[in-house]
């Protein structure tokens, strides 16, 4: 009987031991699975935030277009940081620049095209840069 | 005790595990809430320089002066604007961009100059830091000190700049454009309507802008089209315009647009003054009438007709072969009979139709469209326009080829007087493009201008020729050459040639037809010093038609501290004269405008606008004759589709950079002929010999002789090329090498040169691979063709006895010197190679007020003419 009992009282310790063990272990992959899955939101959210900032700081105008095949663009960065354009889509074809078009800030250059239709005025061209802003222009000399 | 134990851990873990959970969001809301801050922030300062964007404006207008471009900048924007870059554009191409950093604060107004590597920019742009573009305008002609009364109203003389833009402009306006003063006869750029109150505006188009200037050059107002005009007429104080998807009408004294309608494929429109009607033809046969007020439709596509033209209250309209007469839009009355085209006389109650008929007939009809009488045209000819003297009439006809354009000469019974040509294609093919020439009578004369485009291939034109012609009973009275501009009304007669000169005068009193004069300079110019020597221009006083009458001589808008002597007052035509001009020490060193004006009994006849420039120190003035063909300048020209030209471009941010090449064209076949890269360059007749072009040219051509030629060609007229240089491909110029070739003899001074740089195939079994060849400048990275006269400059404004030396800038070796004869102008000869085509020199002048005079170093290009104040 004596025995029996010390028996049971071990295996109470053990049981709780191992509920304890149990819950302990659930509990924390729940909350490091939350903590995780709440840092990755956060990373995003502010990755977002952040490439809506570079994006705010990018300003490109098209100041002149020279008309026909092999047209040259010419576009002066307006704002305050270097714009890297990385594709441009003229007439619904879109032109990948490698490498792509560097503007330092306060600078005008050309960008020549060679796309497979002439660029007429009116043309619509859209200007894409690595930050992702994406600027529509219309194509006048 | 040992639940109460287990529940004791169990709080703990809970506790820690909501104690990370905490941290980690805590930690999560921190970092966002810093980034938003920043993102604001960010935003904010965008929206603040949106707004600053937003707010930026500028006036710009620019003019050219001495191979320099100054753009007036006014800034009446609340904010301060930096200047980054003045772009210049040639054809709608970018040529060069400076960077201008000029900041102009809010109210005020800045001078930018940039130079100038070509003529005058077909656009000015300039770009702001804040990434804003504007356009410049061209400075309107800005008053000259020199007034005269207008029929009394005071006028303001304008200078001369951009006359070929307001003529163009103002070609297709139906009213008249002249102001005559005693003394000048002023061509101005005016639509006045409404005696006799003078209104109107001086317009200059800038593409899709129209610049609206009063009498004094102030600017008025801007009208902003939809889109470029297509055709433009003024009339009953306004401008109606098609595009080419709209057509509308706006006032240009406010510059409102009234109206605008689409309307697309415009051919042609014309406004009935006096009943306010605009007449719009468009798709090659529509018609189509509004209001000129309202833009009310009046009367809406009537189909199949294919020519319209208004003339004071009437409209004469061709419709499927039937002649209509309309006023007001509504039909008047109507006669059939195969009709081409017509024209209403309403002041004569004159209809004159043409019947494309063979051989053609003219019908005159009254204004009840009775027939009056019928006159037979030679065969062949398409009557374009006609107009109607007195005592004969005239038409202009082209042929079925399209090369030749006529005029013919009838007398009031309808006898062929005189048919000759007017013009043909310079080049000697069909033309392909439009040409204008327009027909205007009054009293007894007919005055007639005409210019004209050609097409080539890929599209290229030009105003292939242009001249102007008064007709007086029923002949030549005189011609201008390179007329741009003819108006015959209102009991006067103006010309714009293309140096911008006027011609005559009233119709209406006798003298002035009797005897037409002009005064020809030796220069337009003089260039004198403060307190130094006289200077004299010689000019030559001619009679264009009619018999010499004596004629009086003087000099008209004198300032003080300024003197000019004639050494004669009077005299029968033609004769020379000597203007001797003298400024005193007190004369403030800037540009003077004066004339010298001919009369016969009180009327002038003729004048000479002369510009003096007044300087306060010796100073030598270098006007160059060399002569730079471009690449943005070049056309195709080609005797076959299988030969063109392209550019290779060179990648440089600053301006826009390439070598010609010149090659066979792919995939047509190769057949025997020549072809290539086309240019036009004008030779100043002051250009001394001998002419000179040089280039570098290279290729990688590796098959036979014999087969293909590199050939720089002159174009001699009549159709006839000649080749100044050719070279066989399969030559050794794998790379670059110089060529100078002489070109004396060969083009000619003070007329437009043709020159071509061309790949000709000598050999029907010609190969294709590596047909092509480059060339380029030999002092940049770019293609210049140089035109120059080749180790020579010539020195005027000197005393006699004076010599001149030409040294180097860098050795001070001499380079060659000369003493100035009597008439104060030498040739100084280089050495072999020194100005080939320039070199950096400096030049002295022995002796200048006793002693000698050095310019600083400056670069002389072969032909250069330094002009010295003394």
């Amino acid at each position: 009987m004596r025995l029996c009992s010390r028996r049971r009282g071990v295996s109470e310790v053990v049981g709780a031991l191992m509920l304890t063990f149990v819950t302990l272990a659930f509990m924390s992959i729940i909350a490091l699975n939350f903590t995780a899955s709440s840092r990755e939101l956060t990373a995003g959210y502010v990755d977002a935030m952040r490439r809506d900032r570079g994006s705010l700081a990018e300003s490109l105008t098209l100041v002149s277009v020279d008309l026909g095949d092999g047209a040259t663009l010419w576009l002066y960065n307006a704002g305050r940081q270097r714009v890297e354009v990385v594709e441009v889509d003229v007439n619904g074809e879109r032109l990948q620049l490698l490498p792509p078009l560097v503007l330092e800030p306060g600078r005008l250059s050309p960008l020549r095209l060679n796309a497979s239709s002439p660029i007429l005025q009116g043309s619509t061209l859209l200007i894409r840069t690595s930050m992702g802003s994406v600027f529509r222009f219309e194509a006048s000399p | 005790m040992r639940p109460a134990r287990r529940a004791g851990v169990s709080s703990v873990v809970g506790g820690l595990i909501l104690t990370l959970v905490f941290i980690s969001m805590m930690s999560a809301l921190l970092t966002i809430e810093r980034e938003h801050r920043e993102y604001v922030a960010s935003l904010r300062q965008f929206q603040q320089e949106e707004l600053l964007k937003s707010r930026e404006d500028l006036r710009l207008a620019y003019r050219v002066s001495d191979g320099t471009l100054m753009v007036e900048a006014e800034n009446p924007s609340p904010v301060a604007v930096e200047v980054s870059y003045v772009v210049l554009s040639y054809e709608g191409r970018v040529a060069s961009a400076f960077n201008a950093s000029c900041v102009i604060p809010p109210g005020l107004s800045s001078t930018l100059s940039v130079p100038i590597p070509q003529g005058r920019p077909s656009s000015v742009k300039v770009v702001t830091r804040r990434g804003n573009v504007f356009e410049a305008a061209e400075e309107a002609p800005r008053p000259s000190s020199a007034r005269s009364s207008l029929d009394g109203v005071e006028a303001v003389w304008p200078e001369y700049s951009g006359v070929q833009e307001c003529a163009a402009a103002l070609l297709a306006a139906d009213e008249l454009f002249i102001a005559s003063a005693p003394g000048h006869l002023v061509p101005v750029y005016w639509s006045y309507y409404g005696e006799p109150r003078l209104a109107g505006w001086q317009l200059t188009t800038a593409g899709a802008r129209i610049n609206v200037y009063d009498w004094g050059g102030r600017h008025l107002a801007r009208v902003e089209l939809p889109e470029e005009p297509t055709f433009m007429a003024l009339g009953a104080g306004c401008l109606a315009f098609a595009t080419s998807r709209y057509v509308g009408v706006a006032n240009p004294s406010t510059g409102n647009l009234l109206w605008a309608k689409p309307l697309g494929s415009v051919n042609y429109l014309d406004i009935e003054g006096n009943t306010e009607t605009l007449y719009v033809l468009s798709g090659g046969q529509y018609l189509h009438a509004f209001n000129l007020r309202t833009g009310a439709p009046l009367l809406i596509d009537v189909g199949g007709c294919s020519f319209v033209r208004s003339s004071g209250p009437l409209t004469v309209v061709v419709r499927s072969g039937s002649l209509l007469l309309y006023s007001r839009a509504v039909e008047l009355n109507r006669t059939g009979g195969g009709y081409y085209s017509a024209w209403a006389f309403p002041e004569r109650g004159l209809i004159v139709a043409s019947v494309a008929s063979s051989p053609p007939i003219l019908r005159f009809f009254d204004l009840s469209l009775s027939l009056l009488k019928e006159v037979r045209l030679p065969t062949g000819f398409y009557v374009e326009d006609l107009a109607v003297a007195n005592s004969f009439w005239a038409a202009v006809a082209e042929d079925d080829a399209r090369k030749t354009l006529w005029l013919t000469t009838f007398g009031a019974d309808g006898r062929v007087i005189e048919v000759q040509t007017l013009a043909s294609s310079p080049l000697g093919i069909a033309r392909h493009g439009s040409s204008q020439r327009m027909l205007r009578g009054e009293g007894d004369l007919i005055a007639l201008e005409c210019y004209s485009w050609a097409n080539y291939w890929k599209g290229a034109s030009w105003t292939a020729y242009s001249g102007g012609w008064v007709l007086k009973d029923g002949g030549l009275a005189f011609k201008v050459p390179g007329c741009f501009m003819a108006r015959l009304s209102r009991g006067r007669l103006a010309f714009i040639d293309q140096r911008a000169q006027l011609s005559l005068t009233r119709i209406a009193e006798a003298p002035l037809l009797d005897c037409c004069l002009e005064l020809l300079p030796r220069a337009n110019e003089v260039y004198v010093r403060a307190g130094g020597p006289p200077k004299a221009v010689e000019a030559e006083a001619v009679v264009r038609y009619g018999p010499p009458t004596n004629v009086n001589l003087r000099v008209m808008s004198l300032p003080e501290g300024l003197s000019a002597s004639l050494d004669k007052s009077s005299g029968v035509p033609p004769f020379r004269l000597t203007v001797t001009i003298e400024a005193s020490h007190e004369l403030p060193p800037r540009e003077y405008r004066i004339a010298i004006v001919a009369e016969a009994d009180g009327v002038a006849l003729a004048s000479l606008p002369l510009t003096v420039k007044v300087y306060d120190r010796p100073t030598l003035i270098v006007k160059s004759t060399c002569r730079i063909v471009g690449h943005a300048s070049l056309q195709t020209y080609a005797t076959s589709p299988c030969f063109t030209y392209s550019l290779h471009p060179i990648f440089d941010p600053w301006r826009a950079r390439a070598f010609v090449n010149v090659s066979y064209r792919h995939p047509h076949p190769v057949s025997l002929g020549w072809g290539g890269a086309l240019g036009e360059v004008t030779i100043p007749l002051e250009a001394p010999g001998p002419l000179y072009a040089c280039f570098l040219h290279r290729d990688l051509y590796g098959g036979p002789s014999g087969k293909w030629e590199k050939r720089l060609l002159i174009y001699e007229g009549g159709g006839t090329w000649r080749a100044a240089w050719s070279t066989d491909l399969a030559d050794d110029a794998q790379s670059w090498r110089a060529e100078r070739v002489s070109l004396e003899g060969l083009l000619k001074r003070g007329a437009v040169n043709y020159v071509a740089l061309a790949i000709a195939a000598v050999s029907g079994d010609a190969q294709v691979d590596g047909a092509w060849w480059e060339a380029r400048s030999p002092m940049e990275d770019d293609f210049q063709l140089y035109i120059y006269s080749r180790d020579v400059v010539v020195a005027e404004g000197l005393a006699e006895g004076q010599v001149v030396q030409v040294h180097r800038a860098d050795d001070g070796s001499l380079v060659g010197q000369a003493a100035a004869g009597p008439e104060g102008r030498v040739v100084i000869r280089c050495g072999d190679g020194q100005l080939d085509p320039c070199g950096r020199c400096f030049v002295t002048v022995t002796p200048v007020d006793g002693a000698p005079w050095q310019s600083a170093p400056l670069t002389l290009y072969g032909g250069d003419v330094l002009i010295f104040t003394g």
